[in-house]
């Protein structure tokens, strides 16, 4: 394939503990920016996690300098967006504005990060809100059956092991301010990740971004031990929710290894092999919608790897209440005729034609590209990996993916699933 | 004028788009270019959508727009061609809705001459079998299945049931579950021979690609279909006036959710320019109307406004999530009190401020690559006038607060307006 090194040039500044990259897209009129510090909600016991949450939905609820009408109208009069949201690890935010106001919304992000002051009504509503979207959850086939999963896969400590909803509630409700600010207060720049592209100068952007995320306090974050990686016994978990035309089904075991893992990146294509892309280069897709029939989309994901610790593969598929059982055993003995005699020599090549082709798709929108860069950022890779990836992808062998079927025992697969279960 | 490619004629340019018609078979082509570009697309976009459905065949053209992937004449093994781009990295799909249905692709730029050959023997050539029908049928019901699960479209779909009695736009593009298990192959087939022509059709081409190229590749693949050997079936059914307002009700295990559908004119009518600033004042972005009065109260969870501009008049819906402890009539009581007071007072020279640069940014976003491009493209082309890509944003920008005010007190009004509950139920 030809143009695989038409790919956008990046800049990059390392200082202080912040890694900043930017680059220049052809899109007129249009930023991106995306990034995060440390501090997440796996700083917290499991019962105080909704901490980190409640902070989260709180830093543009009012500053020092800005109140949340004040912040929010500022936003709006430049036709810009901000928002945040937590992961386990982080605190991350994204925006979008017009070119001419980067400077103004960088240092509104530094303002909600360093500068927000918790207004306790704001913290109450907060809470209210939370609470509310916990109790919709409970009929929500997509969510129980995701949290059910990742519960069948996590033992009870581990940092990636969600809450359930009704415990999610109570670590809600019993955040008082104090917690938050007491949290608030170890956050700072060390560790920070920040990514723009767009219509920018990047040089002037880095210079400036720099400047202002300077003035965040250090922070006395630090990351969470992960713990050894191991596998629980295979559980199987139905939620039953009434009602339902359609259940949501997830097949899924701990690969324990990380992204770090040498392996990382022949499993991921071993992924999209077995259950990537749309219907024609993904085995599950081939055979579970297109020869049987039984759900209209399936997929095989890596979940989980983005802090740190193990993560893990998943199938995803719906099936109507009638053919769940089928499904589900179609789906096994898929996967056990792919992992059999499905990875061959004509489909591992073209498999990797693809990704070379899907690779310059995607970065060619300043979306994709300020996505690409936030990800190398959190992976701890060097920037020449934007360069390196189509290298490494031709470089890989049949022999490697067949190999990175070790990290999914078939026998060690839990099933979870939610929705009306026929009788 | 002599044309660039001979059979091909220069009609005109709008912005940076030039628009062209192939002379043999009347087939509209549109090109955005940009040489810069290593990735190219390329989008048909045919004028049928579940507008031109009856009871009895709902949601056959979204089925067929699935059949249309079973393979053609030239390549009946590869999904018509589908396989050898998906392998190639191409981004691609079909979607379907009220006014039209659109197959696209998205790739690195050297692939175009085979997606515009893959394209050409889709329009004519495509297999239509009773096999296919058969095997994709629990596919497409499951895809139904999922829009079930989720309780706004459950509410969205009853909202415009009940506001359209006459016009189809009364059932959803997905149709109704029993037509979409027992409408036979023969009707898809007459559909596909009803609308799937390129004098009902558009394609455009974007990215990395020089416009002679492009042109010479439509020509040579798309040239050779023939013009349909009789005139496209008009779709003439009009809604009869609506005389009072309309209410429904859903029972059933999920949130509470209040919704409400209000008539607006057709995307040509003048005023739909004042309705979609009303719309982006009302709700979009943090500091708009409902999300101060909704979300930040914590009295809701969600809420979410659609005006699309269509091809005939539509709605501008309002959907509220909310908690426990609430009740539909006490949103309903707030939402009306938000409208009164844009009815009564008009909005803010800021408020039309904030929706003129939001305006600016979602220009800039639709221009955000090759997808977005041709996304945004399509759904003009399906309202029967595709410069309204260019000159949208400019009447968005002349919109002024008296407009706004003018359209609120004409259109959101009770009389005009379909009134949906999700009562919804616990585990």
């Amino acid at each position: 394939m030809k143009n695989t090194l038409h790919l956008p040039k990046v800049h990059e500044d390392i200082v202080d503990g912040m890694r900043l990259l930017a680059s220049r897209t052809t899109t007129k009129d249009l930023v991106y920016m995306c990034g995060s510090i440390r501090g997440g909600s796996n700083l917290l016991p499991k019962d105080k996690q909704a901490v980190a949450w409640i902070l989260e939905d709180l830093l543009d609820a009012g500053t020092e300098k800005y109140t949340k009408d004040e912040l929010r109208s500022l936003l709006s009069s430049i036709g810009a967006t901000l928002s945040f949201s937590c992961s386990g690890e982080r605190m991350h935010f994204n925006a979008s504005c017009l070119p001419e106001d980067v400077d103004r919304i960088v240092l509104l992000i530094v303002d909600c990060l360093k500068n927000s002051v918790f207004p306790v009504n704001e913290l109450s509503l907060s809470k209210k809100r939370s609470v509310a979207e916990y109790l919709e959850r409970k009929t929500d086939t997509g969510r129980m059956a995701t949290v059910a999963l990742e519960q069948a896969l996590y033992e009870k400590n581990h940092p990636n092991r969600p809450l359930d909803v009704d415990e999610a509630i109570s670590s809600t409700t019993s955040v008082t301010r104090a917690d938050v600010v007491a949290f608030h207060k170890k956050l700072g720049r060390t560790g920070l990740i920040f990514t723009v592209a767009g219509d920018i100068d990047p040089k002037n952007i880095l210079v400036t971004a720099r400047k202002h995320f300077s003035q965040l306090p250090t922070g006395s974050v630090s990351l969470t031990k992960a713990p050894n990686p191991t596998r629980r016994p295979p559980q199987k978990v139905l939620v039953p929710i009434k009602d339902k035309a359609n259940i949501d089904t997830f097949v899924g075991v701990r690969s324990l290894i990380r992204f770090t893992d040498s392996r990382f990146l022949a499993f991921k294509v071993l992924l999209s092999m077995l259950g990537g892309g749309g219907v024609s280069t993904g085995h599950l897709m081939r055979t579970v919608r297109e020869r049987d029939g039984l759900t209209y989309g399936i997929r095989a994901y890596a979940a989980d790897f983005n802090e740190g610790f193990d993560g893990y593969f998943s199938i995803w598929a719906t099936f109507a209440p009638a053919v769940f059982n089928k499904g589900v055993e179609t789906i096994h003995k898929e996967v056990r005729a792919f992992f059999g005699k499905g990875i061959t020599p004509a489909l591992f090549v073209a498999k990797k034609e693809e990704l070379l082709g899907k690779y310059l798709v995607g970065l060619s929108t300043t979306n994709g590209l300020v996505a690409a860069l936030a990800t190398i950022a959190l992976e701890e890779r060097d920037i020449s990996y934007l360069y390196e990836f189509p290298k490494l992808i031709s470089a890989l062998t049949i022999a490697e993916v067949k190999e990175a079927r070790d990290l999914i025992p078939l026998e060690e697969l839990s099933l979870a699933a939610a929705g009306t279960f026929a009788k | 004028m002599k044309d660039l490619v001979p059979g091909i004629s220069f009609v005109r340019k709008v912005g940076d788009i030039r628009e062209y018609k192939l002379k043999k078979n009347g087939l509209t082509i549109l090109l955005a270019l940009d040489a810069s570009s290593p990735v190219a697309g390329i989008m048909v976009t045919y004028h049928v959508g579940s507008r031109n459905e009856a009871v009895g065949y709902t949601g056959s053209t979204h089925l067929l727009e699935h059949l249309m992937f079973k393979g053609t004449k030239k390549f009946a093994h590869t999904r018509g061609g589908a396989d050898v781009l998906e392998a190639k990295g191409a981004m691609l799909n079909a979607t379907t809705w009220m006014d039209r249905t659109n197959y696209y692709e998205i790739f690195p730029a050297e692939f175009l001459p085979f997606a515009a050959e893959f394209e050409a023997s889709r329009m004519r050539d495509a297999l239509i079998t009773e096999k296919d029908r058969i095997s994709e049928m629990p596919v497409v019901w499951n895809e139904f299945e999922r829009g079930e699960n989720l309780p706004m479209e459950a509410l969205d779909k009853l909202i415009w049931a009940t506001a359209y009695q006459a016009h189809p736009y009364h059932h959803s593009t997905i149709g109704w579950r029993s037509d979409i298990e027992n409408v036979s192959i023969e009707r898809l087939q007459q559909f596909y021979d009803d609308f799937y022509w390129p004098n009902n059709a558009t394609v455009s081409v974007v990215g990395g690609v020089g416009e002679r190229e492009a042109l010479m590749l439509i020509k040579k693949h798309f040239g050779p279909v023939p013009k349909s050997p009789k005139p496209i079936p008009p779709m003439y059914t009009t809604e009869p006036p609506q005389e009072g307002e309309r209410r429904v009700h859903i029972s059933r295990t999920g949130p509470h959710i209040f919704g409400i559908g209000h008539k607006i004119p057709n995307a040509h009518h003048p005023d739909t320019a004042a309705i979609v600033m009303l719309g982006a004042i009302l709700n979009g972005h943090k500091s708009s109307r409902l999300h101060r009065r909704f979300i930040d109260t914590a009295s809701a969870t969600d809420v979410s406004l659609f005006a699309f501009p269509l091809h005939d008049p539509g709605l501008l819906n309002i959907y509220i999530t909310f908690a426990e402890g609430v009740t539909h009539a006490h949103i309903e009581s707030e939402l009306k009190e938000e409208y009164a007071s844009i009815i009564t007072k008009g909005v803010t020279a800021a408020e039309l401020t904030q929706a003129r640069k939001f305006v600016r940014t979602e220009t800039a976003e639709k221009r955000d690559g090759a997808y977005a491009l041709l996304s945004a493209l399509n759904e003009d082309i399906a309202t029967g006038d595709w410069t309204r890509f260019i000159s949208f944003p400019k009447a968005l920008h002349a919109v002024t607060t008296k407009d706004i005010q003018r359209v609120a007190k004409e259109y959101l009004t009770d009389s005009q307006s379909t009134v949906g509950w999700f009562l919804g139920k616990n585990v």
